[in-house]
């Protein structure tokens, strides 16, 4: 057994033991378990001792503080105070115009949000519209549909347009669907909770349900909030496909926290992001849920421009790069597919370096070349895509990528 | 690595399987076996996700390692045997599943399975019997009713066929299950147009099932206008009826004297059966080659 | 329970094959233009894939031997004058017979070939071996009718 276990064991046993309470906070503040820990640390000074309030302030203190030196050396704002936490996303995506925000820590009860409101969370960045290169039309989509309904719903209730319900974000892996759910929350000014599959599911009886709706809580409790679904086809499942009837009551929960949202009040969006959507259960798709598909497609000319830039910032570079030819060249190409060029001529010019031992600069024809060795990886899904609205016999929920489709693909 | 996190891990795994995701879970197997490359149970998830990629020598090797380990004999050999069948090594699988039914002859799945080889390998009478040796040890088992339908499709026996279709029907364990039974039934009684509608449906809900699509496909082949004719002359019984019809329309026209009428009958004779085998070039041709 | 114990015992002999198949409609081409060698050949190598009892496959080649010798027969009775038969009759006549030939191979394959379908769902390759049996059928006939004309 090990030490948290042990003192778990010693609180349930005793709930006023505030010593055993006060040591377990710790061992969780240690494994960055910050929901828990805060939890136990109040549980720590529920008796009122202040003995034991003046060591949960200093240990505390003591932890804050260390963690604000850390942001200092790394030149970014303090991103903590024991009263108040600066949330703000991360990215490895230039920051031009950083925008945050201030909100309350809210602790709440339950078992497994770590992942929500662990400190790794904490990391001091935002990203917005400015920050993703091209896809105007996307932006204008996402802006029409999801921000201007978010940030002005009066306006729409004036003309008896509904507002609320979730967005899907669907499209050809690796093309940045998690990248445009964060610049739109920063675009709004929310607070961005990404979730995955993994934060959820529990092998313990019911806990998976706990664990959702702990993280609407929490989203809630720290609005405006963006919950980002991430693949959220392993979450919502079609059910008319599943081998098992395990998922069936998360779904249900899910479908209940979605209905539970009034976005006007509650001042909280839904953004699933899925490469299948056709595996979402159609239950999803109804009014109030993710009721508003967005295609996110491959970059286009500008936003693989931007891509190459960026992701070819640090590499030593010939002068004969041109980013105009190299986008051209990338037709189709997710973001996760130019970096692996890039990654495949980098390895090739060291491989040449270390075989001739003349070191020399990544030049053009290193990337045309790694170009031509690969092919883009969304083209599978685009012919996927293409197959299913042909036997579906109408374009329905599909139909911006069957103008996508025709406009480039035929 | 904690009990929670491998509880946790066991969990995603599961989860991914359920909806036949297997490479989504191998990334969590494979950290499983960084920290435990012995683990039984760990190991023969490995071989669940390369019996998924059709690759039957890296799965089996797989299990067996996890039978060395400790796994469930029963499990282990049943594993081992379905991937001999399906690289058609039929007395291997046969010695897997005997080993595994040697421990444990109440398995229903074995017995099927090995019922569904006995029909492979010409042994019908022994395949029923172990069909319904399963189809006694557990009746509401969806894959050994899945067998025992594809037992009587292959023998052509209508009633039994609906029977078994039906059952399989009520018992399935999802939508596409239901979906795939159906498509084969009218497959096989080669009603493409209501198969194809099945086979649709099915489609949609899983557009990645590239089995499905090549279906689709060749059923769409099959119906299209230019191959009208060769559909007509299959429909009075192929070509083989075609040509005697013709020969005797010929020699009755030629002994009733009435030869304008014979030889138009041999020109469109001679100029359908040459189209029926320029079809296919021509639908390359004109509608594969536009695609 | 002997019933059962049975049942578990070893059928499968070492390097047992599954079943394989041609398309057999297409056969009827190969009887067509090959004749009834090529249509012997190919058609008994498809009951053997299909596990057809031998006796039945014998029977087979026994039909097929009997339509090229009866087409022997009379060439060399033509030949000799003794029967007044023009040669287009011969040739239509032995062309009905190869696909008479071929409609008896269908109804013998036509079980075990539904089987294999549902089962394995795979046809072996024709073309080629098609091609190369028809040319072996023509040249072995034409030589045997010479072999008779003289």
């Amino acid at each position: 057994m090990d030490r948290i276990e042990l003192l778990q064991s010693m609180v349930e046993k005793d709930k006023s033991n505030i010593q055993a309470w006060y040591m377990l906070g710790e061992e969780l503040l240690q494994q960055e378990n910050l929901r828990e820990a805060l939890y136990a640390f109040s549980m720590a000074l529920a008796e009122n001792d202040y003995t034991m309030e003046q060591n949960v302030i200093a240990y505390l203190s003591k932890v804050f503080s260390s963690l604000e030196g850390q942001s200092r050396n790394t030149d970014e704002e303090n991103a903590y105070n024991l009263a108040s936490v600066r949330h703000v996303e991360d990215d490895d995506q230039p920051n031009p115009d950083e925008v945050e925000k201030t909100v309350e820590l809210t602790v709440i009860h339950g078992k497994k949000t770590d992942n929500i409101s662990s400190l790794k969370q904490y990391q001091p960045k935002t990203v917005t519209f400015q920050d993703v290169g091209g896809l105007d039309s996307l932006k204008k989509t996402i802006n029409m549909k999801i921000i201007k309904p978010f940030m002005d719903p009066g306006l729409f209730t004036k003309f008896r347009k509904k507002t609320g319900g979730g967005i899907l974000l669907f499209g050809p892996p690796g093309c940045g669907k998690t990248f445009i759910a964060k610049a739109t929350a920063g675009e709004i000014g929310a607070n961005f909770f990404p979730v995955h599959i993994s934060d959820i599911l529990d092998p313990f009886f019911g806990q998976s349900e706990r664990n959702l709706h702990d993280v609407f809580k929490t989203a809630r409790a720290n609005r405006p909030s963006v919950l980002f679904f991430d693949e959220v086809d392993t979450l919502g499942y079609s059910r008319s496909k599943a081998n098992s009837d395990i998922m069936r009551p998360l779904i249900d929960s899910m479908l209940t926290e979605m209905e539970s949202i009034d976005t006007g009040t509650d001042n909280l969006l839904i953004i699933g992001a899925t490469n299948m959507p056709w595996d979402v259960d159609s239950a999803f798709k109804r009014p109030g849920r993710f009721d508003k598909l967005v295609f996110v497609p491959p970059p286009d000319m500008e936003a693989r421009q931007t891509i190459f830039q960026l992701k070819l910032k640090e590499k030593p570079l010939s002068s004969d790069i041109s980013l105009e030819i190299l986008a051209t060249k990338t037709e189709y190409y997710s973001g996760a597919d130019i970096e692996n060029v890039i990654e495949l001529a980098t390895e090739n010019v060291l491989t040449e370096i270390m075989e001739t031992n003349q070191e020399r600069l990544i030049g053009m024809e290193d990337l045309l070349y790694a170009i031509e060795e690969t092919i883009p990886s969304t083209l599978e899904w685009l012919q996927t895509i293409k197959n299913y609205i042909k036997y579906s016999n109408q374009t329905g929920l599909y139909k911006e990528v069957a103008k996508y489709i025709n406009k480039v693909l035929l | 690595m904690c009990e929670e996190q491998y509880a946790n891990d066991r969990k995603m795994i599961e989860h991914y399987f359920s909806m036949d995701r297997y490479e989504d879970a191998r990334p969590i197997i494979e950290n499983l076996l960084l920290s435990d490359p012995q683990d039984p149970e760990t190991l023969y998830l490995m071989g669940v996700v390369y019996l998924s990629r059709e690759q039957y020598t890296e799965a089996r090797e797989l299990v067996q390692e996890a039978l060395r380990n400790g796994y469930n004999p029963e499990y282990a050999f049943f594993f081992i045997g379905l991937t001999y069948q399906e690289q058609k090594m039929y007395a291997e699988a046969e010695d897997a599943y005997l080993r595994s039914l040697e421990i444990n002859p109440n398995q229903a799945n074995v017995n099927a399975a090995y019922g569904y080889l006995m029909l492979l390998t010409g042994h019908d009478e022994k395949a029923i019997k172990l069909l319904d040796e399963a189809i006694r040890i557990d009746p509401d088992d969806s894959a050994v009713n899945d067998y025992v339908y594809r037992f009587y499709l292959a023998k052509n026996d209508g009633s039994n066929q609906a029977q078994y279709l039906q059952r399989t029907m009520e018992i399935a364990r999802n939508e596409q299950e239901k979906l795939i039974n159906i498509a084969v039934y009218h497959l096989v009684k080669e009603d493409t147009k209501t198969a194809e509608e099945y086979l649709r449906q099915l489609y949609l809900l899983d557009p990645t099932n590239k089995h499905v699509l090549e279906v689709l496909e060749e059923i769409n082949r099959t119906n299209h206008m230019l191959f009208l004719p060769n559909r007509l002359i299959d429909k009075i019984g192929g070509p083989a009826v075609f040509y005697i019809g013709f020969i005797i329309l010929v020699l009755v026209l030629t002994w009733a004297d009435i030869n304008s009428i014979a030889i138009v009958i041999l020109a469109l004779y001679l100029i359908t059966a040459g189209y029926t085998w320029l079809a296919p070039l021509l639908y390359r041709l004109f509608v594969k080659g536009k695609i | 329970m002997d019933n059962t114990e049975s049942i578990y015992e070893k059928s499968v002999v070492p390097n047992t094959m599954g079943t394989k198949s041609f398309n057999i409609d297409n056969l009827f081409l190969v009887a067509f233009f090959g004749g009834v060698i090529p249509m012997v050949v190919l058609g008994a190598k498809n009951a053997k894939w299909l596990n057809i009892s031998k006796k039945l496959i014998y029977m087979l080649i026994i039909f097929g031997a009997a339509l090229l010798v009866t087409k022997l027969v009379f060439v060399a009775m033509i030949t000799s004058g003794s029967l007044d038969l023009d040669n287009t009759t011969l040739n239509i006549s032995y062309r009905v017979g190869s696909v008479l030939l071929f409609i008896a191979f269908k109804l013998v394959l036509n079980k075990a070939f539904h089987q294999h379908m549902v089962v394995c769902g795979k046809m072996e390759a024709l073309l080629k071996p098609a091609l190369i049996w028809i040319v072996v059928g023509i040249v072995v006939e034409f030589v045997l009718v010479v072999a008779v004309s003289m």
